[in-house]
């Protein structure tokens, strides 16, 4: 199955925002784990993912969150998810993703939530 | 007896029949050649010793010994019209003595009686006087010339003067002869009538001529023995340690190394025939290495006998049959050059069938033996490049087509011949297309054999025919056990064991792709017997499910538990992510549910303890998302808890309608315990008559036809409520081929798993 997937990397008051675009699954999820690592490796454990171009994400996508959130979280920082299309934000909420993190409108509400301060649970 | 060996016999039979037929003519001595006794050797020895040297013999010193020149005696055959082309014959004999004088002499004849060499070594310090010199260089040349004194022509003098040449040329260029009588500064040391070859058989010549000889036989060997290094390492050795089983390789290491010995007692004058040999042995080691690398997929059946020869099954079927057929082949195999030979439209030509000795030692038939009649080098061929061929190309006939020229040329390259370019290349074809037929009817193994049966077919002629009881002796003895062992081959093909190679070392040989395959199916076994052979008996309700995996394993799972309140538990789960490492976590789950049900009495809590496990046990990205369900056959009640599963499906007999049962729920392994009940919630409802719950996988809803749309929730429901009253398996086949006719011919790829109850 050819599937086009890009990362492109910015930064925003401080918080590194991942743009998504395409199709995240077993092929490409190792893509977005690298540039999660990246960003971990150089101390950047604010990250907002924009979802906004994500059109499609499988379990093995979801892993890569699962994978690094304890180790961000345990490091201060946090992953937030945002602008979520809503065929992508139900597998996230069938899978129970809501529970497990801020999932919100845009980049700028991700801002918000990381001045707020760290998550609850 | 089959109708396959009848053909081959007959075929056998003509190809014998004809080598005997045409190497008779061929190898017989011309008229006029006759062995000397040993009588008339002696006194030809001491007439010419007293005539040259003026000393008298002293008797009782004799040492005969008889050698053969094999080149000369192929170079009498092709070009002897003349009587100055057959000077001598190739039989000599050699006698030691010492005379008055006290030197130590030897004297050569050759078969007809004339002396060919005569050699003095002094002793004491009583020699000829050098004034002498000019004289005795012409008595010694008139002696060894005879009547042909005339057609020889002085020669410039060597520098030092201390060496005197007379040539003669034949009537063919590719021969002349040479005198050659040489002193040293105490006087004669040696006088010397002998061959010499030009063209096509400079390198013979070469090797006559002592110490260029060998250092070319030398140079020749070691470029061969790198070449068959530098080829086998690239082919075989980063490969060699994982695919040939270790006895294997001592067998050939065993080979190698006796061939060694062997050619070392055989043939101890030099040790380019211990290079040539150990190349050849290191060659045959790597070729074998390199067929079953190369060999593996296309060209496998054809190298099994190869495969048990070097297990040592050496009397099984599989080994026995290919060495007895290449050993009736051989006849065919070592006529062909000389019907080639005969032909008179190519004019006199002959292959010399690849002896790197030009004597004919009592030993040389063992080296004939141990000598590939096929080089190493197309040995490569038949493991390199015609696997390499049948794989690019499909058709076999094409890739054998193909292969003809390359095999073709590599037979030429090998052969020496005495003349005409077109009879070499005709006698090549026809060999090289001889060789494929073996090859395709009897594999490697018969190839091999066959050619190394034409050599010691060769050789023996060559020993019978030589006139020399000695070598003669050594000719029936070789010729005897050859065909002792093609008798125990023939009895061991039609009675040995029926041995595979495979069943010795199946899983040493198998490719990569195959052995993953082959475990891929045992694990495909086994995580079907994982899967609930039968529903359990639940009165007033009907259970159907089933998993049909994407790949081989599959990382979906169903199956039924009670629970310690007697319920009976149903579940329907996915592990994140494919193949195999899916499917062990799939075996961790089902483990888990297992070990936990009997205790709970809770689904949540039964949920949550899988949850805290799995989570424990496995990677971060790992994670299984499950739908738990637990009847109460009495009440049908049913408690529901959805753990980052697809909603279950629960169609209502009383409205007819059919819906997805949302409800908060984590998937298994995502977070803390918690977390995971904070966010995961249990779902109460009552089944009534005619109601049907289907729980299922992603591979369901996820299934895409050829537009890369889904399969959907919205037909999962319409199957559903469309087939709600046939019962629980009914609904499932409608389901399933619902989702098969939806997705066509489209790959499947993930895991289809339904899980269906239906009430009575």
């Amino acid at each position: 199955m050819a599937t086009s997937f890009s990362i492109r990397n910015s930064d925003a008051a401080g918080i590194s925002v991942l743009a998504l675009e395409g199709f995240l699954d077993a092929h490409t999820a190792p893509q977005f784990e690298e540039a999660i690592q990246k960003e971990v490796a150089a101390g950047r454990r604010n990250i907002a993912v924009d979802c906004a171009q994500l059109t499609y994400i499988s379990s093995a996508g979801l892993g890569v969150f699962m994978s690094f959130i304890e180790e961000i979280r345990d490091a201060g920082g946090d992953i937030k998810i945002c602008a979520v299309i809503p065929k992508v934000l139900q597998v996230f909420e069938i899978l129970g993703f809501q529970s497990l993190f801020d999932i919100v409108a845009d980049v700028p509400a991700a801002q918000a939530k990381f001045a707020a301060g760290p998550r609850e649970g | 007896m089959r109708p396959r060996s009848v053909a081959i016999l007959m075929t056998a039979a003509v190809g014998f029949a004809a080598f005997a037929y045409l190497y008779r003519p061929a190898m017989s001595q011309p008229a006029g050649f006759q062995r000397a006794d040993r009588k008339t050797a002696e006194s030809a020895a001491y007439q010419t010793v007293r005539s040259l040297l003026g000393t008298e013999p002293a008797p009782g010193t004799f040492v005969p010994k008889e050698e053969y020149n094999h080149s000369l005696r192929v170079w009498q055959h092709a070009h002897a019209k003349q009587s100055i082309d057959t000077m001598t014959s190739p039989l000599e004999t050699r006698l030691k003595f010492r005379d008055s004088a006290r030197h130590d002499i030897e004297v050569s004849l050759s078969s007809s009686g004339r002396v060919t060499r005569i050699r003095a070594e002094r002793k004491g310090r009583n020699k000829p006087a050098a004034t002498d010199r000019g004289e005795l260089a012409q008595r010694a040349f008139r002696l060894l010339a005879g009547e042909f004194a005339a057609q020889f022509q002085e020669k410039e003098p060597a520098g030092n003067g201390l060496t005197r040449r007379w040539r003669a040329t034949t009537s063919h260029s590719s021969l002349a002869w040479q005198i050659e009588v040489r002193f040293d500064a105490g006087g004669f040391v040696e006088a010397v009538l002998r061959p010499q070859f030009s063209d096509a058989f400079r390198e013979e010549a070469a090797r006559v001529t002592r110490g260029h000889g060998t250092a070319a036989q030398v140079i020749s060997g070691v470029v061969y023995f790198a070449g068959s290094f530098i080829i086998g390492t690239v082919f075989a050795v980063a490969k060699l340690r994982k695919m040939v089983d270790s006895g294997s390789v001592r067998t050939a290491a065993l080979l190698f190394f006796v061939s060694g010995l062997i050619a070392v007692w055989a043939s101890s004058r030099t040790v380019s025939s211990f290079i040539g040999v150990t190349s050849s042995a290191m060659g045959f080691l790597f070729a074998f290495g390199a067929g079953l690398v190369h060999g593996r997929e296309t060209e496998w059946a054809r190298w099994s006998g190869a495969r048990l020869f070097l297990q040592r099954r050496w009397l099984a079927k599989g080994t026995a049959e290919p060495i007895a057929c290449g050993l009736l082949w051989s006849g065919a195999f070592a006529a062909i050059p000389l019907a080639v030979a005969q032909c008179g439209v190519f004019g006199t030509a002959l292959l010399d069938q690849r002896d790197w000795s030009t004597d004919i030692l009592r030993g040389m038939p063992a080296l004939a033996i141990l000598h590939p009649f096929f080089d190493p080098a197309s040995l490569f061929l038949f493991v390199g490049l015609l696997p390499l061929l049948s794989a690019r190309i499909g058709i076999r006939w094409i890739s054998l087509l193909l292969f003809f020229p390359a095999a073709a040329g590599m037979h030429f390259l090998n052969s020496r011949f005495v003349a005409g370019l077109e009879a070499g290349i005709a006698a090549a074809a026809i060999t090289a297309a001889l060789s494929i037929v073996i090859y395709e009817l009897h594999g490697a193994l018969g190839v091999l054999v066959a050619g190394k049966g034409a050599a010691i077919l060769f050789y023996c002629a060559t020993l019978l025919l030589s006139g020399s009881a000695a070598l003669q002796t050594a000719g029936y003895v070789v010729l005897g056990g050859t065909s002792i062992l093609a008798g125990g081959a023939a009895y061991f093909a039609r009675r040995g064991k029926e041995v595979e190679a495979e069943d010795v070392m199946a899983s040493r040989f198998l490719s990569r792709r195959e052995r993953l395959k082959a475990e891929f199916s045992v694990a495909q076994q086994a995580q079907q017997q994982l899967l609930p052979a039968s529903p359990p008996e639940l009165p007033g309700f009907r259970i159907a499910a089933a998993c049909q995996p994407a790949r081989d394993v599959g990382g979906d799972l169903y199956d039924y538990f009670q629970l310690a309140d007697g319920r009976t538990g149903l579940c329907v789960a996915d592990v994140s992510g494919k193949g195999m490492p899916a499917a062990l976590y799939m075996t961790l789950t089902k483990g888990l549910l297992c070990a936990a049900a009997p205790a709970e009495k809770q689904l949540l809590r039964l949920a949550g303890h899988v949850n805290l496990h799995l989570r424990n046990a496995c990677r971060r990205k790992m994670f299984v998302t499950a739908a738990f369900a637990a009847v109460d056959a009495e009440t049908r009640e049913v408690e529901y808890v959805r753990a980052g599963h697809n909603p279950a499906v629960l169609y209502e007999a009383a409205s007819g309608k059919a819906r997805l049962l949302h409800s908060r729920g984590l998937g298994l392994g995502l977070a803390g315990d918690a977390v995971f009940s904070r966010g995961t919630d249990a779902v109460c409802f009552s089944l009534s008559t005619g109601d049907v719950f289907v729980l299922y996988s992603d591979g369901v809803t996820e299934a895409m036809n050829r537009d890369k749309e889904q399969f959907g929730e919205e037909r999962l429901l319409d199957c559903v409520e469309r087939s709600a009253q046939s019962g629980a398996q009914a609904i499932l086949e409608d389901v399933r081929d619902s989702v098969a006719a939806f997705s066509g011919t489209e790959p499947v790829h993930d895991d289809i798993t339904l899980l269906v109850l239906s009430t009575e």
